[in-house]
């Protein structure tokens, strides 16, 4: 195995463990890592990640179940941070969270982000497609007609929400800053503003505004 | 398959069918079955497919309670491939498992598992690539694809009054059948 082949094969289990944690049902060797995971960081590391139908459709379903509990302010952030991301899939994951959250309409300053292949691409290997997917097709990527079967491709919410906190803290916040705040913190009680700030990406106003009530509300 | 969390999930499952004094018979197929089999290194979703009917009440809602206790989906071992063509004699050749006690389990045959693996393939190639890529990790023969293909004509071939366009559909996927050898 090259370090190459091998580079990718670590990163790919890395998302798998992640997208397992977040509630994707996919199977995963990797042991669920003890730290805060960030959700946007998550959303725009699945633009590069979709390495087979399965996990393009388990991404899909979760953006359907879970898009609502997005920020997409706080993505352009990370993009305008210079983020990682593939933009022709980003376009399609914007068209869908328009298209299937509530509050949909909120991902539209997420579009100017997205572009175009200069031409047809596939998004995995996999045989003709003779009828491609044409929300994919609208950005040259050639991919699946997905069946989108949610009971199939995620594990229960109830589940979920139980062990996943930045996602149960999302549920349960009006905001997204108290939400990662008080996620971050779960993991690291003696954590400094600062270093929360830092690490949940939110700008250190609107961090120090909240910590200390967070902070001392756990 | 330790640490799996279906292998869990079943263990679970044959401890409460035997306090109940139950039993269960399943023959495993699907992307589980590849890992039974040793092509584990594919991305699959967690649950378990058998050909054979889960009709007793009792036995689904048990499913349901290890599947929530596991933090797995209500159905994650379902029948829904009882209703599929499967080769003959299919049961001959099934592996049986012998870790379980009240759960009477086999997994299907490699070659089998090709035939079914091809089916698939042809039926839903459009919404999914997964057979194919299931496909890949069982390495066919030559032999092995051939003998999938005649699986295929015998019981997924166009009528004789179909569509150019599905008849084309149909000779494309053979070639491509053909080439992944």
């Amino acid at each position: 195995m090259t370090s190459e082949t091998l580079c990718k094969n670590i990163q790919s289990n890395d998302f798998l463990s992640k997208a397992f944690y977040f509630g994707i049902s996919l199977n995963t060797t990797v042991p669920k890592k003890q730290v805060y995971t960030d959700l946007e960081i998550f959303v725009l590391k699945a633009t590069y990640s979709l390495s087979s139908s399965r996990i393009t459709e388990g991404v899909l379903c979760w953006l359907k179940a879970y898009g609502h509990l997005l920020s997409p302010s706080k993505i352009r952030r990370l993009i305008l941070a210079s983020e990682n991301y593939d933009s022709a899939v980003f376009g399609v994951f914007t068209d869908f969270l328009i298209r299937e959250c509530k509050n949909g309409h909120q991902f539209k300053i997420l579009l100017p982000f997205s572009s175009k292949l200069k031409a047809e691409t596939p998004l995995y290997s996999s045989p003709r497609i003779r009828t491609p997917n044409m929300n994919f097709k609208k950005y040259n990527l050639i991919a699946h007609s997905y069946k989108l079967d949610l009971s199939k491709f995620l594990l229960p919410k109830t589940n979920t929400y139980k062990t996943c906190v930045e996602l149960r803290n999302r549920a349960l916040f009006g905001s997204t800053v108290n939400a990662d705040v008080a996620s971050y913190l779960s993991y690291n009680p003696s954590a400094t503003a600062y270093k929360v700030s830092k690490e949940t990406f939110h700008h250190k106003a609107s961090v120090f505004k909240v910590f200390a009530d967070i902070q001392e509300s756990a | 398959m330790k640490d799996n969390p279906l292998s869990n999930a079943l263990d679970a499952l044959d401890s409460v069918l035997a306090q109940q004094k139950l039993k269960l018979d399943i023959l495993i197929c699907g992307a589980f079955a590849l890992q039974i089999l040793g092509f584990d290194r594919g991305v699959h979703t967690l649950d378990v497919d058998t050909v054979m009917k889960i009709d007793d009440p009792k036995v689904l809602n048990l499913i349901a309670e290890i599947g929530k206790q596991y933090g797995l989906s209500s159905n994650w071992l379902n029948d829904q491939a009882a209703s599929v063509t499967t080769p003959e004699d299919i049961f001959e050749r099934a592996k049986k498992l012998d870790q379980w006690s009240s759960i009477n389990a086999f997994v299907i045959d490699r070659v089998d598992l090709i035939k079914m693996k091809t089916s698939a393939f042809s039926i839903r190639r459009e919404e999914t690539s997964k057979d194919w890529d299931d496909l890949k990790l069982l390495s066919p023969t030559k032999q092995e694809i051939e003998a999938a293909i005649g699986f295929l004509r015998k019981f997924n071939a166009p009528p004789k009054n179909a569509s150019k366009a599905d008849i084309d559909n149909y000779k494309e996927t053979i070639h491509d059948l053909r080439n992944l050898v």
